[in-house]
């Protein structure tokens, strides 16, 4: 079953959120990945993010947002609660990186270098074009999402995405 | 557009995590009340409300007129409405039954009065946010010194003659209640339970270029404390003479006292002192029945720092310091080594088990109350995965207690 037809002409107590969960827990687990560039409290975060979602699927409404948008919404929120949290407790990625490398299996630290090279190479673009990476390539969800979840336009969000990551291929 | 190397750096989440999560989430409730349901109550209670004060308005007019049928229409007495539980919660609260005008049965939720010392305060907020809070009111937070003091204050707020509303006061201790706190909290409060939450535990870390020695807890006194006891006369106090570690114990390391650990005020600061550094006083003969044990020495041999993470860092720029973090094994990078303390290395099993001298248990107390009482699964489903935040405040939750 996809989440479409998990959701189709359903409302909130009357939807299979097991579907609901196994499609958009990867979502948001890897969107969280790519907004941090490290493994370290991703699994916190998707949890925080699931916790808080569930706690008030009870009030979300079909008629004003898609699932997907309202999910990453409170992802989104979490994430700023996040980095609100640790102002003033800043690890260097080279450490993260170092700890969460220690005695993981070889392909998983060939992703994890990716993944770093990734942080590395976005780390001095500008806030809107991570999100719109991380929503893209770590959620991989739509443009027409990305554009409700950022307030760009659709054709706009196209652009952008093409223009960064023309850049990253030529830096990779 | 060539973007598959962004597309590749993906990976499915580890499906024991999802697994943990789902059954997280399978705790709470179902959604019941849907955004367009919830409208028409509210239009509902809105044309009942419109309709009393209708009734009344009519009521007031009428008062003096002649006693007719008209003005004999019953009316409603309302009932007070109680708070509803938060939406938060992850499983339904146990509801409280007192009674009410005109013999009426209510339920509602219990208040709460909580106690605790300044080293476990933001672990008892993090269970009041995760269980109490969703149950009912907590109505006050009583912080004490030490959680002896916790024990103590316990009892004697439950000595304390009944407040007007039913209230269930808990206590976060770091241990057992001992034989004689039951002769005098039981005998106050009657039935009490106990639910074990976790550990709360500080290893001692160093750089692996120097490597780990093993200190007893009254090794580590001697080398943290601001005054030790004179060897001349043992049974007065001067400031710590102690500089390098074999001033201490001549079979230890002529290498100079240096240890990093956390800010004395802080709450992991605060939980050294009260396990390690008090622990290593007791175990010292002439200090074994002191009132109070010395403090944390202040002439530069230890080394306050705010963030618990940064200390495994300052290990790496001054190996041959001696640092104390707190317990978490993910979080050492591979150039730190944990060392044992009084011959035992920390581990999940010997901190589980009661061997480890670095560490202590920790309960809640409760007056028993009409099925308020937590079990240590359920505290432990309810906690919210931030093992990070958990992890800088020394704490090790029940979940990841299993030895």
């Amino acid at each position: 079953m996809t989440l479409e037809q998990a959701f189709a002409g359903r409302e909130a107590e009357e939807l299979d959120w097991d579907t609901v969960y196994a499609d958009q827990a990867p979502r948001v687990f890897n969107y969280f990945r790519f907004r941090l560039g490290r493994e370290a409290d991703v699994e916190d975060l998707t949890a925080r993010t699931f916790e808080r979602a569930w706690r008030s699927r009870a009030q979300y409404r079909r008629d004003l947002a898609g699932f997907s948008t309202w999910l990453f919404k409170i992802a989104q929120n979490v994430r700023i609660d996040f980095l609100k949290s640790k102002r003033g407790q800043h690890l260097p990625i080279e450490t993260a990186a170092e700890l969460a490398a220690d005695g993981t299996p070889e392909t998983h630290a060939e992703r994890e270098s990716d993944l770093a090279r990734l942080s590395r190479l976005t780390r001095d673009l500008p806030d809107r074009e991570r999100e719109l990476i991380a929503l893209k390539y770590g959620a991989a969800i739509n443009n027409r999402l990305i554009a409700q979840l950022t307030g760009l336009s659709e054709s706009n969000v196209g652009t952008i995405l093409h223009r960064v990551v023309l850049t990253l291929r030529s830096r990779w | 557009m060539n973007d598959e190397f962004l597309h590749q750096i993906r990976v499915e989440p580890p499906p024991e995590f999802l697994a943990r999560l789902k059954s997280r989430l399978d705790l709470q409730p179902p959604p019941t009340t849907p955004g367009k349901h919830s409208t028409r109550v509210k239009l509902v209670l809105g044309l009942l409300l419109c309709g009393g004060v209708f009734a009344m308005t009519l009521l007031m007019l009428n008062r003096g007129a002649p006693d007719t049928s008209v003005n004999k229409a019953p009316t409603v007495q309302q009932e007070p409405v109680a708070p509803t539980p938060a939406s938060t919660a992850s499983a339904k609260p146990a509801p409280v039954t007192a009674n009410k005008t005109q013999g009426v049965k209510k339920e509602i939720p219990p208040n709460f009065i909580e106690i605790t010392a300044k080293s476990l305060q933001p672990y008892m907020s993090h269970l009041t946010d995760t269980y109490f809070k969703p149950r009912g009111k907590v109505t006050k937070v009583v912080v004490t010194d030490s959680p002896t003091e916790t024990l103590a204050q316990w009892c004697r707020d439950l000595a304390l003659p009944k407040t007007e509303q039913p209230g269930v006061v808990i206590a976060l201790v770091a241990r057992h209640m001992s034989p004689s706190d039951s002769d005098t909290c039981v005998r106050n409060v009657g039935g009490t339970s106990e639910t074990a939450v976790g550990y709360q535990a500080l290893v001692l870390a160093r750089s692996k270029l120097y490597g780990t020695f093993n200190l007893t807890p009254a090794e580590l006194f001697m080398a943290l404390a601001a005054e030790v006891p004179d060897p001349a006369r043992p049974d007065q106090l001067i400031p710590n003479p102690n500089i390098t570690w074999n001033d201490i114990n001549g079979a230890l390391e002529r290498e100079p006292i240096e240890i990093i650990g956390p800010e004395r005020s802080s709450t992991v600061g605060l939980a050294l002192r009260e396990i390690l550094l008090e622990d290593g006083c007791r175990s010292v003969p002439s200090l074994a029945n002191v009132k109070e044990c010395p403090g944390l020495r202040s002439d530069g041999a230890y080394t306050e720092v705010a963030n618990p993470s940064d200390i495994v860092q300052q290990l790496q720029i001054k190996p041959n310091a001696l640092g104390i973090v707190p317990y978490g094994a993910t979080q050492y990078p591979a150039s730190v080594v944990i060392g044992p303390f009084a011959g035992v290395i920390p581990s999940m099993k010997n901190i589980a088990n009661g061997t480890y001298p670095g560490a202590r248990s920790l309960y809640l107390y409760m007056n028993s109350f009409n099925g308020v009482r937590p079990t240590t699964d359920y505290i432990s489903a309810a906690l919210p995965y931030d093992s990070f935040n958990l992890q800088q405040l020394a704490i090790i939750p029940p979940e990841r207690s299993q030895p």
